[in-house]
């Protein structure tokens, strides 16, 4: 992944969104049948989900998707309990009674967000008739025996089905079915810096996650049982729909949060956390948030922006722990310390990667160094730097209007002539572009080479 | 159906691309720094209890250039010709009956322009679009505006450092009205660096906002160091209004003129301006850099 980050942006159509989502697990509030309950029995609606699992092409919004893109929270909760249930009758066919963890929460530490179970979420007992346990036995049959693991490919092969549904099912379907019960997605959507909307949906992303959450792999040779940690495919899940919700500015702290929790070391995790940080400290984020008139109970996971700036920071300074040789890293790494006012540290850093490949990187290490000169006072360094930015982008406005401002103080005929330089250059006008615009979702431009190689590996087996 | 992330969570069709500033050539300039220690101008509003006082004399105004006491010429400004620059936040969120009340509020103030004066049309989103350098056809700078379409976002510290820079070095007396609806959201420079090269430019800028205090600090601080000021609106209905109050109120200041004498010929000039002989409230630029 850090080796394929050398390509410029093209110029995408994208709105920068949604900025920031939270979760509300509503575990013990009354319960009130959706349309798809009153329609499908328990035992059948766990049946439509595997056929669903199973009919489902990884990277497409085929039928099998949109048919999940209709179900609501309440839905995907009882699901949820019973795909467990289901699993768990595989790892042990003589068991009838069944527990699942209590449900977490994303809950603030000094040290950020982090995942916990509260105290009140207690391992849960399901129990099922005598009837609806034979129709579990029925289906558990495919799955094979404890030591074939094709329940984990059922479970990846769903934390697939839910993430395509979240990526590229129409959103309104979702938005359009409201249930009481189950763990809702809140989506703060923004346009330029103001809150436009609140809308709540069935969270597919944490039902993907909670799927994953039940991978389990004994040891052949008799060693301890793993989790999904220990799961290269559950990696690959966790950096595709990172990478894509970056991409998109759909910024949702608690699936980067668990994707670090679970991958505490894995360079490509730390800096897309990081990055998830450093856009919620930016200005649109910000404003968009202090305005925005949230539903009571509903707490957004985002912090001030020095806050976020200070997470951001202590990510990718993790990240370049674990791979010094990370570039792209580096160089946010710089703009973070330089956004924080730390300008010779930013600048030692971008030293460090004046060498860097591609010219996406290599416009951004220019940009941000002449910024950092720039705030050091030294401007005829800090030119030089903005010189080199606009010979890599010739058309991108930032360096040009960085290189006409330094000269505004001493001579407004320079600096109008930079200015000029620009507007004469071709192409004119709205067919222009500056990756400094598209900095905020550029990280996440791997995500369909990531997103490619998650469905290569499902298709072989999810091992 | 296939991936396609940008219809996902789109909202208003932001186009995050196109860039640049146009070519709207007129004739070359040859511009130079006017903030010279040779002759130094200062625009000056001055009112008592909200009534501008008008007949005064170079002999009624003091002002002190770093505390030193200047001899002061005075320019009647009615004898001044005005170079109007229209900086317009053309983000996404200024369209329809926003952009309509825009239109009609720069048609107006156009419309109020003498044969003497002269115009310019900048408009920022992301990008920042030169689309009329400074020019006596006030028709065409009317004309362009029309063509103006509502995109992207908003790189308001961008936009407004490019309008200063289009400021004239003919004489007359240089006008900047910025309108913007939104917080900038896309600028690459920072905004106390354009702050502080706008107030080395012989400009006195203007700004009509509807946003909140926080988003319109820049704003606000531009307004207070080149001697003009943020006016807040409520709504973009009476644009109208606001841009001829604007244009009344710059026609109506006093163009002071003096030579430096006693003070250092480099680093920042605090200018303090007041009336000798009675109490008035004076709007006027806080000071000029000189040199480096």
């Amino acid at each position: 992944m850090r080796n394929a980050r050398n390509l410029f942006v093209a110029t995408p159509v994208v709105a920068l969104a949604i900025i920031v989502c939270a979760t509300g697990v509503h575990l013990h509030a009354q319960r009130a049948p959706s349309a798809q309950e009153r329609t499908l029995s328990r035992m059948d609606r766990l049946e439509a989900w595997v056929a669903a699992v199973n009919q489902h092409t990884p990277g497409t919004a085929d039928e099998a998707a949109l048919a999940i893109n209709r179900w609501s929270s309440a839905d995907l909760r009882g699901v949820w309990i019973d795909v467990s249930s289901l699993v768990g009758l595989v790892r042990e066919p003589t068991v009838s009674v069944f527990f699942l963890p209590g449900d977490p929460e994303l809950r603030s530490t000094t040290g950020g967000w982090v995942t916990v179970t509260p105290s009140s979420g207690r391992p849960m007992a399901i129990s099922y008739s005598g009837r609806d346990l034979d129709h579990l036995r029925r289906l558990a049959v495919p799955l094979g025996s404890p030591t074939d693991g094709r329940e984990n490919l059922l479970l990846k092969r769903g934390a697939m089905l839910h993430a395509d549904v979240a990526m590229l099912a129409p959103a309104d379907a979702r938005f359009a079915v409201k249930s009481r019960t189950g763990s809702k997605r809140y989506r703060l959507n923004m346009n330029d810096g103001q809150p436009t909307g609140i809308e709540s949906e069935a969270n597919h992303w944490d039902m993907g996650r909670r799927l994953l959450e039940r991978v389990r792999y004994r040891d052949p040779r008799g060693g301890a049982v793993r989790g999904p940690g220990a799961d290269e495919t559950v990696r690959l899940w966790y950096i595709a729909t990172c990478a894509h919700l970056i991409s998109v500015g759909d910024l949702d702290p608690a699936h980067f949060v668990r994707a670090i929790e679970l991958f505490p070391r894995n360079p490509d995790l730390l800096f897309l956390r990081a990055v998830l940080h450093e856009t919620m400290g930016s200005a649109r984020r910000q404003s968009a948030m202090r305005k925005a008139d949230v539903p009571a109970g509903v707490i957004f996971a985002i912090g001030s922006r020095n806050d976020e700036l200070s997470l951001a920071e202590r990510f990718y300074k993790r990240a370049l722990e674990v791979a010094p040789d990370f570039e792209e890293a580096r160089i946010r790494y710089a703009r973070v310390m330089g956004e924080r006012g730390r300008h010779e540290e930013a600048l030692v850093e971008l030293q460090k990667v004046a060498a860097v490949q591609g010219p996406l990187l290599q416009y951004y290490a220019a940009l941000f160094l002449g910024g950092e000169l720039e705030a050091l006072g030294k401007d005829d360094e800090a030119r030089r730097a903005y010189e080199r930015a606009a010979e890599l982008s010739p058309t991108a406005q930032s360096p040009r209007l960085a290189i006409s401002r330094l000269a505004a103080g001493r001579d407004r005929a320079a600096a109008r002539e930079a200015l000029l330089t620009l507007a004469e250059q071709e192409p004119q006008g709205e067919a222009r572009d500056d990756a400094w615009w598209v900095y905020d979702i550029a990280a996440g431009r791997v995500a369909d080479e990531a997103l490619a190689a998650l469905h290569k590996a499902i298709e072989n087996g999810g091992r | 159906m296939t991936r396609c992330r940008a219809t996902v969570i789109v909202m208003a069709g932001v186009t995050l691309a196109g860039v640049g500033l146009s070519p709207a050539r007129a004739e070359a300039q040859q511009p130079t720094f006017s903030s010279k220690l040779e002759a130094i101008r200062v625009d000056a509003f001055v009112t008592d209890r909200g009534g501008v006082i008008r007949g005064l004399q170079p002999s009624d105004f003091e002002v002190r250039d770093n505390g030193v006491a200047q001899t002061v010429d005075l320019v009647s400004f009615q004898q001044i010709p005005l170079n109007v620059i229209l900086a317009l936040d053309t983000s996404a969120s200024v369209s329809g009956d926003r952009l309509d009340d825009l239109q009609k509020a720069c048609r107006a103030l156009l419309d109020r322009l003498t044969k003497d004066d002269k115009a310019a049309l900048l408009t920022f989103s992301n990008l920042v679009l030169l689309r009329e350098r400074l020019t006596p056809e006030i028709a065409r700078v009317r004309d362009t505006l029309e063509e103006v379409v509502p995109f992207g976002e908003t790189s308001l510290v961008d936009g407004t450092h490019a309008a200063t820079l289009l400021a004239g070095d003919d004489g007359a007396r240089n006008l900047l009205i910025v309108f913007s609806d939104g917080l900038d959201t896309a600028s690459w420079l920072a905004p106390e660096r354009v702050l502080d090269s706008a107030r080395r430019a012989d400009i006195v800028v203007y700004a009509a906002s509807s946003r909140d205090a926080e988003d319109s600090k820049f704003l606000d601080e531009l307004g207070r160091l080149t001697g003009g000021g943020l006016i807040k609106i409520a709504s973009t209905k009476d644009l109208s209004v606001t841009f001829l109050r604007i244009l009344d109120e710059f026609r109506n200041r006093y163009l002071l003129s003096y030579s430096p004498v006693g003070v250092a010929k480099d680093g920042w000039h605090r200018l303090e301006v007041r009336l000798k002989n009675r109490r008035a409230t004076i709007r006027a630029r806080a000071g000029y850099q000189a040199g480096q």
